[in-house]
């Protein structure tokens, strides 16, 4: 490669505009670490949160404090977007009811 | 199959139903008869108005697969209920835990409809891509920071690498960046929502307490990323 053609593409490089956050890996690694964030040592799964689920919507729809109530319930729910999407449509049921 | 109630009423009205205890539907449940049969009725039309809500931001009514996964669920949901009764634990009504076994039978099967096209290879392609090679640094306007980046980035990528068995980080890169549900990413490896979420939680795990044992808090880390 000519060092013209060296110094062109370094400046076609530099002049390019970046888009949002222009390195792959780097915005990859990014959401993966940001998961990090919200890690505790204990977690429950998704079954046995399906077990509490319907004790879990119950109460808080009777306005109880369920991060304190039940803390690891709530935390699967902030973490699992399977669980929380079945967690929403079981609280449109019960809301329905009302 | 588990018929309707003697009469084939439809159009099921909740209002013509007897309220039973949890303690009385569980009896009603347990015992083959008439009672048996009327309680397994009025569930059916229970579950069927759930599905109702449940199915709103999902699938229209007017879908033509509409009335079949409803009774399919219906149906699988009486079973799995008359199969696990011993597991009620009595902690909410009854008829709110019939509702969370409809509502995980229902999406599981959303689920598997709407996903049912993409395969994981295809899906992780151009992750893979990404962690095989890297781009040559571009030259940047502070290249002194922009070097440190890409070691930190390197870094970081070497410790997924390490840490993490392909299993785990094809299941957090198909959950996380291409949000395929767990269930899903879990049919495709063989395995169940359950064990896929714990073998993911282990990952997590693992990534933090090697970044704790590198000297590097996850907040520096998504600082660093944050500004490029
Ligand atoms: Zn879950």
């Amino acid at each position: 490669m000519s060092i013209f053609e060296r110094f062109f593409r370094w400046f076609s490089k530099v002049l390019s505009p970046r888009k949002g956050k222009g390195d792959p890996l780097a915005s990859l690694l990014h959401k993966l670490i940001a998961q990090l964030k919200d890690t505790r040592q204990i977690e429950l799964g998704c079954d046995e949160v399906l077990a509490q689920l319907a004790q879990f919507a119950e109460m808080a729809l009777r306005g109880e404090d369920m991060a304190k109530l039940m803390p690891l319930v709530k935390h699967h729910l902030d973490m699992c977007k399977d669980c929380s999407e079945e967690y929403a449509a079981l609280l449109r049921i019960l809301q329905s009811a009302i | 199959m588990i018929m309707t109630a003697p009469g084939g009423r439809r159009g099921y009205n909740t209002h013509n139903m007897p309220e039973r205890t949890n303690k009385i539907w569980l009896a009603d449940l347990r015992n083959p008869g008439p009672a048996q049969e009327a309680a397994l009725a009025d569930l059916r039309g229970i579950i069927q108005t759930g599905l109702k809500y449940t199915l709103q931001t999902w699938l229209s009514p007017n879908d033509p697969r509409y009335p079949s996964l409803v009774e399919e669920v219906t149906q699988d949901t009486l079973l799995r209920v008359l199969d696990r009764l011993d597991s009620f634990e009595g902690r909410s009504k009854f008829t709110t835990w019939v509702h969370s076994i409809a509502v995980r039978l229902a999406l599981t099967e959303l689920r598997r409809s709407k996903w049912r096209d993409v395969s994981l290879e295809s899906l992780l392609e151009k992750d893979s891509d990404n962690f095989r090679e890297r781009e040559v640094t571009e030259p940047q306007p502070n290249p002194e920071a922009q070097v440190e980046r890409n070691l930190l980035i390197e870094q970081v990528k070497q410790m997924m690498l390490e840490e993490l068995t392909e299993k785990q980080r094809n299941a957090m890169l198909a959950v996380v960046i291409h949000g395929m549900p767990i269930e899903e990413v879990a049919r495709r490896m063989d395995t169940n929502r359950n064990a896929l979420y714990k073998l993911m939680h282990d990952g997590r795990l693992k990534l933090k307490q090697r970044l704790a044992r590198e000297g590097l808090s996850v907040e520096e880390v998504l600082g660093v990323f944050e500004v490029m």
